[in-house]
């Protein structure tokens, strides 16, 4: 498989007056062609701003970022690379349809990025029909206002509004969350069958660790805006090497036997860890002195890379 | 007992008319019980709740049934006897903690108030009580976090102290409504374990409403499956989840990614959740149901024992105990 978007060294900071935040930090993560690749952490560890990069709606503050080998981002403009080439579909379907717009122009409307000819080409009703028939959504729905429709049903027209422009590479920001368990096994079904159909890459970010095992094949794992984990799903699942990892799968209320023994943060650190000390360092129950210095992300396999001391 | 509700009926009268949100719930939580209601949105979980806070808005009405508290009917009572109730006797905790906190009072301030009023003790005793109650909730550093507003602390922190804040009166009973839903995996656990933790030192019982199993499994002692405003199955949690007894609760167990195998697909419920504005005749689920008989579209299953500890309501399980 080729690569498809490589992430190196990315930094992002927001800044608010003389105060900055650095919401992600150091990140590296290839994404293949045809591969799902699940991001997860807490909220706040950077996720969805990793996501908002490839979509051109936050300007990395350093490092670069290649897609199918030509920069997204150059002198501060976002570069895309064809119309409709990426896509995406949020978490709440509610705020993300606009209320006033019926179905049709909600979905048909990123063909306005398109040429004309283009346009009419990818919007004919054959096309727009037997998409919303696709995506488990009845012809006559078109006219329709988002309201109408249940949250499981408003999803399917954000995955339809995706798929309008033929992509191939879609970032799913937490596209289940917002769903009943019942409705979010149908949603995870679609979107896995569309991506072998259509042969799409996804960046699938969630906070759901079931989710993002059942959905990807690499996993990267954050926390406070670095990468501290990466590797193929089933390998993190088994042997996670992180420590913050190793207790967020311990955490998982699974109806199900656990394995491993049980793991949680440590009390807040005594010491004053400085800006130079891993991230994780104040909640870490395996801390060390050495920890006061940030381990590098280091391969374990060729695949399988952490940052932790614990690893060197 | 410390709860009892029989065959209860919530309707809500909205433009279109009434809608029967609850029908016919019972339940039943002993002392120092930790009961879980799952169902999914709409499914009547949280109406439950609010009926028995008396907390249901004016276009509520509760047509049928009946909810005894430690032998005292509570729809008997007037709104300031319940007012003089909530709180003190039964403690509540929501899902959004920022929205349950006052955002400009001191989180100290907040809670020696709460305790101020329920016993009746001086402003510094008060103080006093409120640093221990935040001790309680393994705050660390209680002193320091009593000073402090609401918007300067994590989520899990913020919850910890709405807990705080519930178990205050003491209560001999916590109404928790997705209490763990916005936060993340790793706080969540924590936040569960110092529920489960309350309930064991003091023998407070717990109705704790969720939609995630996964939480049921690891917290409550019985569990109550609701669907469509009907209670479909009740049982201890570790047998209902092990060997479900109605069809939604198995369906549902296999709609989870937690065990699944990703090369195959996902064993998703076909449908959605009826209107309650048109529910179908019979049972609700039959629509959506892989074992759907004739009779099932034609008349509703009543909740009964299928086994010692398991009721359900399904057809299939009729005159099998």
């Amino acid at each position: 498989m080729s690569t498809l978007i490589d992430f190196h060294s990315v930094d992002k900071s927001f800044y608010k007056g003389k105060e900055s935040v650095k919401a992600v930090i150091g990140a590296n993560l290839t994404v293949k062609k045809g591969s799902v690749v699940g991001l997860v952490g807490e909220s706040g560890s950077g996720k969805s701003t990793l996501g908002k990069m490839l979509i051109g709606l936050e300007m990395p503050s350093e490092g670069s970022i290649q897609y199918a080998g030509a920069p997204l981002w150059k002198n501060k403009k976002f570069i895309r690379p064809r119309p409709g080439e990426i896509q995406s579909v949020f978490q709440d379907p509610q705020s993300s349809l606009d209320p006033r717009m019926r179905v049709k122009e909600i979905i048909l409307e990123p063909l306005f990025a398109l040429g004309t000819r283009e346009r009419k080409e990818k919007g004919s009703r054959e096309r727009l029909t037997s998409l919303m028939k696709r995506v488990g959504l009845k012809a006559e729905h078109l006219d329709r206002y988002p309201h109408e429709f249940s949250g499981g049903q408003r999803q399917r027209i954000a995955i339809a509004r995706a798929l309008i422009t033929d992509p191939s590479f879609i970032v799913l920001d937490e596209p289940t969350s917002a769903l009943d368990v019942s409705v979010q096994a149908q949603v995870l079904n679609l979107l896995k069958e569309l991506k072998n159909e259509r042969n799409l890459t996804y960046l699938f970010i969630s906070h759901n660790m079931s989710v993002i095992r059942y959905m990807c094949d690499v996993i990267a794992v954050m926390y406070k805006g670095r990468i501290v984990e990466s590797g193929p799903a089933r390998k993190l699942f088994e042997s996670p090497r992180h420590p913050y990892t190793k207790i967020l799968l311990s955490s998982l209320p699974s109806i199900f036997e656990k394995k491993g023994p049980a793991l949680s943060f440590a009390p807040p650190a005594e010491v004053d860890s400085g800006e130079e000390a891993c991230g994780f360092f104040e909640r870490c129950p395996f801390r060390m002195e050495a920890c006061l210095k940030a381990p590098a992300f280091e391969s374990i396999t060729e695949e399988h890379g952490v940052a932790c001391h614990l690893e060197g | 007992m410390v709860l009892e509700m029989k065959d209860l009926c919530v309707d809500f009268t909205g433009m279109r008319g009434k809608v029967r949100a609850l029908r016919n719930v019972s339940l039943s939580i002993e002392k120092g019980e930790v009961l879980g209601v799952v169902g999914e949105s709409g499914s009547g979980k949280s109406v439950t709740a609010l009926s028995i806070l008396g907390l249901l808005g004016s276009n509520a009405t509760i047509s049928n049934g009946e909810i005894s508290y430690l032998g005292q009917n509570l729809l008997r009572l007037g709104p300031k006897e319940m007012q003089s109730l909530r709180g003190k006797k039964i403690g509540m905790v929501f899902q959004e903690p920022m929205t349950a906190l006052h955002p400009t009072m001191k989180v100290g301030s907040q809670l020696a108030e709460v305790i101020k009023r329920h016993r009746g003790l001086s402003k510094k005793q008060a103080h006093k009580l409120a640093v221990e109650a935040l001790k309680e909730v393994h705050i660390h550093d209680p002193e320091l976090v009593a000073k402090k507003y609401p918007f300067e602390l994590s989520g899990g922190m913020r919850q910890r102290i709405v807990i705080a804040l519930a178990m205050s009166a003491p209560p001999d009973l916590l109404i928790a409504d997705e209490p763990t839903t916005a936060l993340d995996v790793t706080i969540q656990k924590e936040i569960l374990q110092l529920i489960k933790e309350l309930n064991d030192k003091r023998g407070t019982s717990v109705l704790l409403i969720t939609h995630d199993l996964g939480v049921v499994s690891s917290v409550c002692d019985r569990v109550m499956v609701m669907y469509a405003g009907e209670v479909v199955e009740e049982g201890k949690t570790e047998e209902v989840l092990n060997a479900p007894s109605h069809p939604y609760t198995e369906a549902l167990l296999h709609a989870l990614p937690d065990l699944a195998d990703p090369e195959e697909p996902l064993k998703a419920i076909p449908g959605e959740v009826p209107d309650l504005q048109n529910r179908p005749a019979g049972c609700a689920f039959a629509s959506r149901c892989p074992k759907a008989m004739d009779i099932c579209g034609v008349s509703v299953p009543a909740l009964e024992p299928v086994s010692k500890n398991r009721s359900a309501a399904c057809w299939l399980r009729r005159d099998t105990y």
